[in-house]
């Protein structure tokens, strides 16, 4: 049964003080916060560590939040997208996440045997050239081409302008282009 | 409308494969986030508002609350040293070299002194410990229907002094701490450190592996009244009757992650649930931060000193306040929440809300209340075999005996009901507890 607006309003502001609540607003969004970690971080066990930080955090702050239903979601997106920027702040991690991922993707297209090598090789490709990319141009490209957010969408969630979102899209489209395109080049020339 | 970019991307990432959520990590998860589930926010708040307006009117009353939140100037002063033990050893070693900490300490604390009875106080505290600078700073608030009261509290080791500030009300309190004590405490410093020795030198519970804000982190969990006073005021068994202090560890880097106490009394009036969080190891903290800037236009409401070695006289002398204001019912026993309770609620009888402005000299003496479970404790551990019978004996019982320690060899100093004093042998002590007993059966 879908739930109306007014509803899931109640039910983000109930959750601050009933658990029950709580629990039910978490099941509904733990998919969703999972998803867009694991599009920005490739690797799931990354996705569920920040995922929990996500919900830690909002079981935390909830009680500053004071929009409606739509706007949860914005926040939540806005809260992992910190919580994913932060866990890739460290140029170790960021560096190992990178490796890790062409490594795993590798292996995937040996022993899986009914996967299509192309759209593993295709993943291993957008894995090094959008990790590679500065965190607020994976964060555009992740809400735009994973999450298929609007323009006006993306800007409510990170808290700016539409036109610095465009402007932003703009060049994290072109750059990753032109690193996927590079490093395409790279592997077939091997 | 898309440009060729955007069009290349989106055909690009058209159909990848990614990892589909893991219903075993959103079931734990769930698990976990709902054992966190912050306590104080399930306590309706506002509903005593009105009694704690009446209570707070009182100026008496107002006092002795803030002298429980001096609590704070203890609290800080314990932590680390080297154990035995896999990887606790190794947590302790790591904690060895770190110079400087900062955590947050959140707690709901039931029965605070001053409060309406059942009523839930939310604290939090931010604590900045630098060993290099031998100074503590902590920040606390605790939220109070009237509002949220905050203060400020330094740890001086260099100066010998804790110094709390109470910016809103322009005051401040001052202990001097002797430097026998200083230096105790220095030895100890004053945070996780003891603490973690403290709880290794107890039995304590593995409690395996567990993901706390999504990091792995390894548990164990002490739960003896006698946790040592290493421990700090709020967390020690000098506090409560009942006492449970759970230690994580970040399995990475081997340093805690979060420490979760809970105390309560026998009689349920009073309880704690306390978190410590949020640590941060070795960042740098500027010295001024760790001084406190005092205006020329503060008051120093009261200063006291805290002496080692003389807790059993500074025991009587809290005692004494319950002759002077409690018609002599003492308080049942010496944890530090039933004296201060008790205090409290018989200063509350005592003065009417317009009464006069108690002296500096009585804040003060308020102010050692804080103290007195502690100070109990550290009779106990130093072997001077103490013992209290405030739940038998009153003022009007001046032959029996309400509380006695060992001050010498064979010598112990004993206390009657009136609070004479007189040093006696070892066999003269038992001939007057055997008496004492006996006349407290008859009148039972």
């Amino acid at each position: 049964m879908r739930i109306s607006e007014d509803d899931d309003t109640d039910l983000v502001r109930n959750a601050c003080r009933d658990p029950d609540a709580f629990a039910q607003l978490y099941l509904m969004h733990y998919d969703d916060v999972f998803r867009y970690c694991v599009h920005r971080l490739f690797d799931g066990h990354a996705a569920e560590d920040v995922t929990s930080t996500v919900f830690f955090k909002v079981m935390h702050h909830l009680s500053s939040f004071d929009g409606g239903a739509t706007d949860f979601r914005s926040w939540l997106l806005r809260i992992a997208t910190n919580a994913v920027n932060d866990y890739l702040r460290d140029a170790q991690r960021r560096t190992q996440l990178i490796e890790k991922a062409v490594i795993t993707t590798r292996a995937e297209s040996v022993f899986v045997i009914d996967s299509d090598d192309k759209l593993l090789e295709r993943k291993a490709l957008l894995k090094e050239a959008l990790l590679s990319l500065k965190p607020k141009y994976q964060t555009v490209i992740t809400l735009r081409f994973f999450e298929n957010m609007k323009l006006t969408e993306i800007a409510a969630c990170l808290g700016k302008k539409p036109s610095t979102v465009r402007s932003w899209l703009s060049r994290a489209t072109a750059r990753l282009r032109k690193k996927i395109n590079a490093a395409t080049d790279s592997r077939g020339s091997k | 409308m898309m440009n060729d970019n955007e069009k290349y991307i989106q055909e690009f990432v058209k159909d990848l494969p990614f990892d589909a959520p893991n219903p075993e990590h959103r079931d734990e998860l769930k698990k976990e986030l709902l054992n966190a589930f912050p306590r104080h926010r399930l306590h309706p708040t506002g509903r005593t508002v009105g009694i704690w307006r009446i209570i707070m009117k009182s100026r008496i009353t107002r006092l002795a609350a803030a002298a429980v939140i001096v609590l704070a100037a203890i609290l800080a002063l314990n932590l680390f040293n080297q154990t035995s033990g896999v990887v606790w050893a190794k947590v302790a070693q790591r904690l060895e070299n770190i110079k400087t900490a900062t955590y947050k300490i959140t707690a709901d604390m039931k029965g605070m002194p001053g409060t309406p009875e059942g009523y839930t106080t939310h604290m939090t505290q931010d604590v900045m410990v630098s060993y290099e600078q031998d100074a503590v700073r902590i920040d606390s608030a605790l939220q109070l229907p009237g509002g949220t009261r905050k203060t400020q509290t330094y740890i001086l080791f260099e100066d010998s002094a804790a110094v709390t500030v109470i910016p809103d009300q322009k005051k401040y309190f001052k202990v001097a701490i002797s430097d026998e004590q200083m230096q105790k405490m220095g030895e100890e410093k004053g945070d996780p450190v003891t603490l973690l020795k403290a709880m290794l030198e107890h039995k304590y519970t593995e409690l395996g592996r567990k993901t706390i804000d999504g990091v792995a982190a390894w548990g164990i969990q002490v739960s003896d009244p006698r946790l040592g006073t290493k421990m700090g005021s709020f967390i020690s068994g000098a506090m409560f009757d009942e006492t449970t202090v759970q230690l994580w560890v970040d399995q990475k880097h081997e340093l805690p992650i979060r420490i979760s106490a809970t105390g309560s009394s026998k009689d349920g009036r009073a309880s704690m649930e306390m978190v410590y969080d949020n640590f941060q190891w070795d960042i740098k903290i500027e010295p001024a931060r760790l001084k406190p800037q005092i205006p020329d236009d503060y008051e120093l409401v009261a200063q006291t000193k805290w002496e080692a070695g003389k807790e059993g006289e500074e025991i009587v002398d809290i005692l004494r306040l319950f002759v002077e204001f409690a018609d002599g019912k003492y308080p049942p026993s010496l944890k530090t929440m039933i004296v201060a309770n008790a205090i409290a609620s018989a200063l509350k009888k005592k003065f009417s809300a317009d009464s006069g402005k108690p002296s500096k000299e009585l804040i003060a003496r308020l102010m050692k209340v804080d103290m007195v479970g502690t100070m109990y404790t550290t009779l106990e551990k130093n072997g001077k075999d103490p013992a209290y019978y405030g739940d038998k004996v009153s003022a009007e019982s001046p032959q029996a005996v309400l509380f006695r320690w060992k001050i010498d060899g064979d010598t112990y100093r004993v206390v009657f009901g009136d609070l004479k004093t007189e040093d006696v042998s070892a066999d003269k002590l038992v001939q007057l507890e055997t008496l004492s007993n006996t006349e407290n059966k008859s009148n039972e």
